[in-house]
């Protein structure tokens, strides 16, 4: 599988554009990284990959053809600050099975443990809500993920095993990851290839 | 002489089991140090670890549900509420997390002009005001914009400005790189750095390690309210063989440039 875009451009209202003429590509099984200064658009191609936002020149596809209309979207976008992405009202269990009833490999591999799914959000820590995040994201039905600084927030042993945990389920489900980061070094451990953006 | 010095200091909660049954939530245990002047001690921890607790409770900002224990001095006095009160915002000046610590209805100029006159320090001039900006490369503009208008790299240059109006003694910066690029990052920390080199003590609350290492002299880990390491920033070089604690080799080697490597600690 192939999640191409290509001459994408994007600007907000006609201002003067915060992307354009961009091309990327992410196959599946694949994390390529994307790093550039702020303000260069990173976070914006990655809401456009998932169809958060559309470009307003250019195309994004799979394998050739469009996605993310009615049903679930196979690209899945995870950000840096998990609290914002959790409904405060609902608890944790309720959250990761929003989309479906998660495996329990997969709860295994990324590391939640079975009391968080009785806590609500603000009860759990940064590094445990941002597992929770990506266990929610990472459903069978998901062919891509959109990784925009998501262990910035997390101290190095919590970034440490989340990354571990990503690359191992990259590599069993054959899922791409587009890892946005200004951290080089990090990249450059968990990445494939870095785009510049 | 160390200009704060904290002795088994501890912090819990009040929290309610049933409307009856009371229990006592221990967040941060048994933390004592020292921080003297002309240093940058760096307090690094995972999210939850305690880290702006301890800040919180140095300032005398803790919720009224909260019992602290433990003894704090500055200066060598005895820092109790009373003298908090005295000393918070004018020798000791906290920088919080994130811009919504700002008035979101006051200009910037306005808000400097507070900080000032809290230190009785009162700003008397534009002049003034043009030179405090000015020192942190901003626009003599900037004072007519509201917080929603300033970038998170302009309002953090702004609340160093406000630290320095009031020219307090003890700097204690909660996640100065929070939602900063690289180049904001360093200019922040350069100033942190200044501040120290001009003989005032600051505290750099991070769990960015990589980063603060840059411009700390001592590093304190804290974990689950306890301090688990206490190192020397030069230490954290190499394999990590210098550092005394297995807990700080662990967080180190955990770095992507050092080998993402498993250390148990």
């Amino acid at each position: 599988m192939k999640l191409a875009a290509s001459s994408v451009g994007f600007s907000f209202n006609g201002q003067s554009p915060v992307l354009e003429g961009v091309d990327i590509e992410i196959d599946g099984g694949e994390i390529v990284g994307l790093t550039g200064k702020s303000g260069r658009g990173k976070s914006t191609l990655g809401k456009i990959l998932a169809r958060h936002l559309f470009p307003t020149a250019g195309k994004v596809l799979i394998d050739g053809a469009p996605y993310g209309g009615q049903g679930f979207n196979p690209v899945q976008l995870v950000h840096q600050t998990a609290v914002f992405a959790a409904n405060p009202r609902w608890k944790v269990g309720r959250i990761v099975s929003e989309a479906c009833t998660p495996d329990e490999g997969m709860c295994r591999t990324l590391g939640i443990r079975g009391e968080w799914l009785d806590h609500y959000p603000h009860e759990l820590s940064g590094g445990e809500l941002q597992r929770v995040a990506l266990l929610r994201s990472l459903t069978p039905k998901t062919r891509f993920l959109i990784a925009d600084e998501v262990t910035s927030m997390l101290d190095p042993i919590a970034q440490r095993e989340v990354w571990r945990a990503l690359i191992r389920i990259c590599a069993e489900r054959n899922i791409g990851i587009l890892a946005i980061s200004h951290d080089l070094a990090l990249l450059e451990k968990v990445a494939s290839r870095t785009v510049w953006l | 002489m160390s200009l704060l010095a904290i002795e088994g200091l501890s912090v819990s909660f009040r929290r309610y089991r049933s409307p009856v049954r009371q229990v006592g939530v221990k967040c941060v245990s048994d933390i004592s140090l020292d921080v003297y002047p002309g240093e940058v001690l760096a307090l690094f921890g995972a999210s939850g670890a305690g880290k702006s607790l301890l800040a919180h409770a140095v300032m005398g900002l803790l919720p009224q549900n909260a019992i602290v224990g433990g003894v704090m001095r500055f200066e060598g006095r005895l820092l109790d509420r009373k003298e908090q009160a005295r000393m918070a915002g004018s020798r000791i000046a906290l920088i919080p997390q994130s811009v919504s610590h700002l008035d979101p209805l006051a200009t910037v100029g306005q808000q400097l002009r507070w900080a000032a006159r809290r230190a009785r320090r009162p700003m008397a001039s534009a002049g003034d005001m043009q030179r405090t900006l000015a020192r942190f490369d901003l626009e003599p503009g900037v004072s007519r914009a509201f917080p929603h208008m300033l970038s998170g790299g302009m309002a953090r240059r702004i609340m160093l400005a406000m630290t320095t109006v009031c020219q307090a003694d003890l700097i204690i910066a909660d996640e100065p790189s929070n939602g900063l690029d690289a180049e904001n990052t360093a200019i922040v920390f350069r100033w942190l750095k200044s501040f120290a080199e001009a003989g005032k003590s600051v505290i750099v609350i991070s769990h960015d390690l990589a980063a603060t290492l840059q411009i700390a002299d001592r590093v304190i880990i804290l974990r689950d309210g306890y301090v688990a390491a206490h190192e020397h920033a030069d230490a954290f070089d190499g394999d990590g063989k210098r550092l005394l604690a297995p807990y700080a080799r662990s967080v180190w080697k955990a770095l992507p440039q050092n080998g993402f490597a498993e250390v148990e600690a």
